[in-house]
């Protein structure tokens, strides 16, 4: 299998003598994958995304982005195969209209105009925005400027598409409306997308998720196996999914329940299985 | 403190291409002591209604009673600032107004712009961090060097500062992880009921209306289309679901049980509460098989 990220003894400080803010963390990421990368705030997490993108410059460990090392030398090359969506929808809207703004990565690397129009149109298209191109920033919801943001980095094709608390700012519709955009992005460019979260509820889609805990990976395995670790979730100050929760709460009223996972669907047949099935 | 809306209308911009009418002839009463939560999407007058409730906005007609206070189109904003007081809203993401170059001076902003003396609001700034569950050891520290949910309690304690009767809190919660959003959450309780606080919350959180709100009012295109306890609310699901509205999990998932052919005499709204629903069914049918 193709490891398109791969990370081994990464090791980061903010300052000397504080802890490690990510202690020999290493991981491999397939190529097409979507990872989620769970924590509470101050896990390590954004520190995770932000060296891979080389925003951080970290002293101990190696991170290969798609076969290029991550060095002084190679920011550039390693960046033009990431595109990053942050948490603040205000922060990341530069243009004066939307399609201004989708532009602007394009017109940085100086692409030919008829290109750039190409380029705009389709990564519009592709995020559902067409209809408002030439509308200002202060004329959408914060979900629409998170999508805006999202054709932002497609238009620039990246191979790998990391979210930092990309929805954490949005309210419910917002954060549907985003979730919905990357799984059919998923589907139709095959791009690799690596998500950083507090939100359980927005792993469900995941291939796999990695655990992180004072800078280090805790757990590591697919949405099925996590979830059952509900008590690991809540030690750690995460959320447990609801239908986990309701198993839990069951269990405590001496109800027998299935071992392995189950979401809300799997949890009503369960029951209409064992109590209204003839 | 209570406050009450009689027949309250607000217009952006009147007469003016841009006109635009927020809310729409609303009534309704918050009783004091009470904890609503105000639900509704962006753009249905959440925002214009909380700006109503300390006068940041006076209506373009009907009343606004705070209090005793009546607040119309023609109150003099002379009159406004005791009662700007009185009722201390939380915006969203409050950590975004922190200024001052320590978390003490920040805190005593708001008593010192009201009159209170140096040494009066410093007192407050010691009282309120500890209100808020923080460290007095932070008051010497910049807030800029504290984690997030640090910040917003630094935030919330400089509203607290003021000392309200009513406070009003748009999205308290957003953008905190798990355990900051209970803390967060238990802090506004624990006022509501130990300092005798009027709570007003706006939230997309339904978990949090479940279980914290005795009084839940849904706006509308700026209207209010729902009001009661969140029992009364969340009773019909497909109302809500048709609004767009979410309801909390386990309503959702009693509502998923019950087209299954489950029946429940009403609707639980907490995992505890379905729980016990669940268990009595284990228990009927198990001394039905006997």
């Amino acid at each position: 299998m193709n490891h398109i990220i791969k990370v081994s003894h990464l090791t980061y400080k903010y300052s000397q003598n504080d802890q490690p803010a990510l202690n020999d963390v290493s991981f491999e990421i397939t190529d097409g994958a979507w990872v989620a990368i769970v924590g509470h705030n101050g896990s390590g997490k954004s520190t995770l995304a932000h060296s891979l993108d080389g925003l951080i410059d970290f002293k101990q460990g190696t991170i290969v982005v798609d076969g290029v090392e991550l060095n002084e030398a190679n920011v550039w090359k390693v960046r033009s195969k990431i595109g990053m969506i942050f948490q603040n929808p205000d922060n990341q809207f530069v243009g004066a209209t939307v399609e201004d703004d989708v532009a602007f990565g394009l017109e940085n690397m100086a692409v030919p105009h008829e290109e750039i129009q190409a380029r705009v149109d389709s990564a519009l298209s592709q995020v559902q925005m067409s209809a408002f191109r030439h509308k200002q920033p202060e004329q959408l919801s914060g979900g629409q400027k998170q999508r805006v943001a999202l054709a932002g980095v497609i238009a620039m094709q990246p191979k790998i598409i990391i979210l930092d608390e990309a929805t954490s700012m949005l309210d419910p519709i917002g954060r549907r409306e985003i979730l919905g955009v990357i799984k059919r992005l998923r589907q139709r460019l095959g791009i690799t997308v690596l998500s950083i979260t507090h939100e359980i509820d927005e792993t469900t889609s995941a291939d796999e998720i990695l655990v992180l805990n004072d800078g280090k990976i805790v757990e590591t395995g697919t949405p099925e196996v996590i979830y059952a670790h509900s008590e690991l979730l809540l030690q750690l100050g995460l959320d447990v999914p609801y239908s986990q929760r309701l198993k839990t709460a069951l269990q405590t009223r001496n109800i027998h329940t299935p071992k392995t996972y189950s979401d809300e669907k799997g949890m009503v047949d369960w029951l209409w299985q064992s109590l209204l099935k003839r | 403190m209570a406050i009450t809306f009689k027949k309250v209308s607000y217009t952006y911009q009147p007469n003016t291409p841009f006109e635009y009418q927020a809310l729409n002839e609303i009534s309704t009463h918050i009783k004091d002591g009470s904890f609503t939560a105000l639900i509704g999407h962006t753009g249905s007058g959440k925002s214009t209604f909380l700006q109503h409730l300390n006068a940041l906005l006076k209506p373009s007609s009907g009343t606004v009673l705070i209090g005793d206070s009546a607040i119309t189109r023609e109150t003099s904003n002379k009159n406004l600032k005791p009662l700007r007081k009185k009722v201390g809203i939380v915006f969203q993401f409050p950590e975004k107004q922190l200024f001052a170059d320590t978390v003490g001076k920040d805190i005593a902003f708001g008593p010192e712009n009201f009159g209170s003396t140096p040494e009066e609001a410093h007192e407050l700034a010691k009282k309120m961090i500890k209100l808020v569950g923080l460290s007095e050891t932070l008051l010497d520290r910049s807030p800029f060097e504290l984690s997030g949910g640090q910040m917003r309690r630094v935030a919330i304690a400089g509203v607290l500062a003021m000392q309200p009767e009513v406070l009003v809190l748009d999205e308290p919660t957003a953008g905190l992880d798990p355990s900051g959003r209970q803390e967060i959450m238990q802090l506004f309780t624990n006022l509501q009921q130990t300092q005798h606080f009027t709570i007003v919350l706006v939230t997309h959180q339904m978990e949090d209306v479940a279980n914290y709100a005795n009084h839940v009012i849904v706006m509308e295109h700026g209207k209010i289309v729902k009001e009661g306890n969140p029992r009364a609310v969340f009773a019909n699901v497909e109302w809500l679901h048709d609004k767009q509205l979410d309801v909390p999990a386990s309503t959702e998932f009693a509502f998923e049980m019950q087209k299954k052919g489950f029946r429940f005499d009403q609707l639980p709204l907490t995992e505890q509460e379905l729980a016990d629903d669940i268990a009595a069914m284990f228990e009927k049918r198990g001394l039905a098989n006997e």
